[in-house]
């Protein structure tokens, strides 16, 4: 009897099921045309109350859609749902994060050729999201100045990869102990081109400048 | 806007495995038992994995997902070896290739953290050892 011991040098991606679903995202995306970005951040940065007050001031002139990730409950899309803009919600259960097979199908479910921006809320998460490919254009993060201004350094691999970083509820400045430079130079460690934004969802033009910002890249896409 | 508001609910019903890393475990379990199968190898005895630093991936955690996951399978005697791969940048300023620390990403010669990921993101199975069934 002969063994016949084999090494088979593989080189598999381990991700490559979910990279094979994100480039399917990517080309019905650049298809249609659809502008689309990922929403990443901790749980209660606030990413709801901006996505619907962003929707209230952008959904008149730009065609929205929104991809809301949660493990459990439709709360956030119904939020969403009543700015009139169409919205799916996908329960993530356990998992900690979207997958790109997840997108795949709710696109199937959006009439995608009438919608120039599709906005996807992450289940709220600084670790696995941030390495998870959805076949989205780019990744924006949210940090509220409720957290440490350290975050980013904390956990870098989220802030390198987002193009922006909301500082969101910056109305509550006043009212705590944040270091908005020494937070802006967390960022920058980590990734020196990132886009820094001050939003407040509840002041009035407390969105304008990354309304802004956002209108530009989808007009430069 | 022409669009009337939609509210699709779903839920995926096949079981899934909980945490990232047991994900990332059953995604190698999978892709190991493929190619065993497209080979023909009967007994895996050692899966090389790649993992880079900057990837986002435990190390702990993986190997806890994997001792976890592979009890009374065909892999329960399969040795898992992971290599960290460490991050190596270049600096799109100063045209500077580094390796970094995940602590520490800025550039040692400009200071900045303008850099291109070269090294660091991989999460790869590398190679698998196997046994193919003995000639009669």
């Amino acid at each position: 009897m002969n063994k016949s011991i084999q090494i088979l040098k593989t080189e598999a991606k381990i991700l490559q099921a979910n990279e094979f679903y994100a480039d399917k995202v990517r080309d019905m995306l650049s298809k249609s045309n659809t502008y689309c970005v990922n929403l990443i951040s901790s749980p209660g940065s606030g990413k709801t109350t901006l996505l619907v007050n962003t929707l209230h001031q952008i959904s008149d002139a730009i065609a929205c859609a929104v991809i809301e990730g949660d493990q459990q409950t439709s709360n956030d899309a119904r939020r969403i749902s009543k700015t009139g803009v169409p919205v799916i919600q996908v329960n993530t259960l356990q998992s900690c994060h979207l997958n790109a097979d997840q997108i795949l199908t709710c696109l199937n479910e959006l009439p995608l050729h009438d919608i120039d921006l599709l906005i996807i809320e992450n289940v709220g998460n600084l670790v696995c999201p941030a390495s998870v490919d959805l076949g989205e254009n780019e990744k924006i993060v949210l940090l509220s100045i409720t957290e440490g201004e350290d975050k980013p350094e904390k956990y870098p691999l989220a802030f390198s990869e987002a193009n922006a970083m909301l500082l969101t509820k910056i109305d509550l400045l006043p009212h705590l102990k944040f270091d908005i430079a020494q937070c802006e130079k967390s960022a920058r460690s980590v990734n020196g081109n990132i886009e820094i934004i001050q939003t407040s969802s509840f002041e009035s033009n407390g969105l304008d400048k990354w309304i802004q910002w956002l209108k530009n890249r989808i007009r430069a896409k | 806007m022409a669009y009337s508001a939609a509210l699709l609910d779903f839920k995926k019903g096949k079981k899934k495995v909980k945490i990232h890393e047991a994900g990332i475990a059953a995604n190698i379990i999978a892709i190991v038992n493929d190619i065993a199968h497209q080979n023909g190898l009967e007994i895996i005895h050692s899966v090389e994995i790649d993992i880079g630093a900057f990837s986002g991936v435990q190390i702990d955690a993986l190997n806890f997902a994997l001792s976890a996951l592979t009890p009374q399978t065909n892999l329960q005697n399969t040795e898992f070896i992971i290599n960290t791969i460490p991050i190596v940048l270049f600096c799109q300023i100063c045209k500077n290739k580094y390796v970094a620390d995940i602590d520490d990403l800025v550039c040692p010669g400009c200071n900045c953290a303008d850099f291109l990921v070269m090294n660091g993101k991989e999460m790869i199975v590398k190679s698998i050892a196997g046994e193919k069934p003995a000639d009669e």
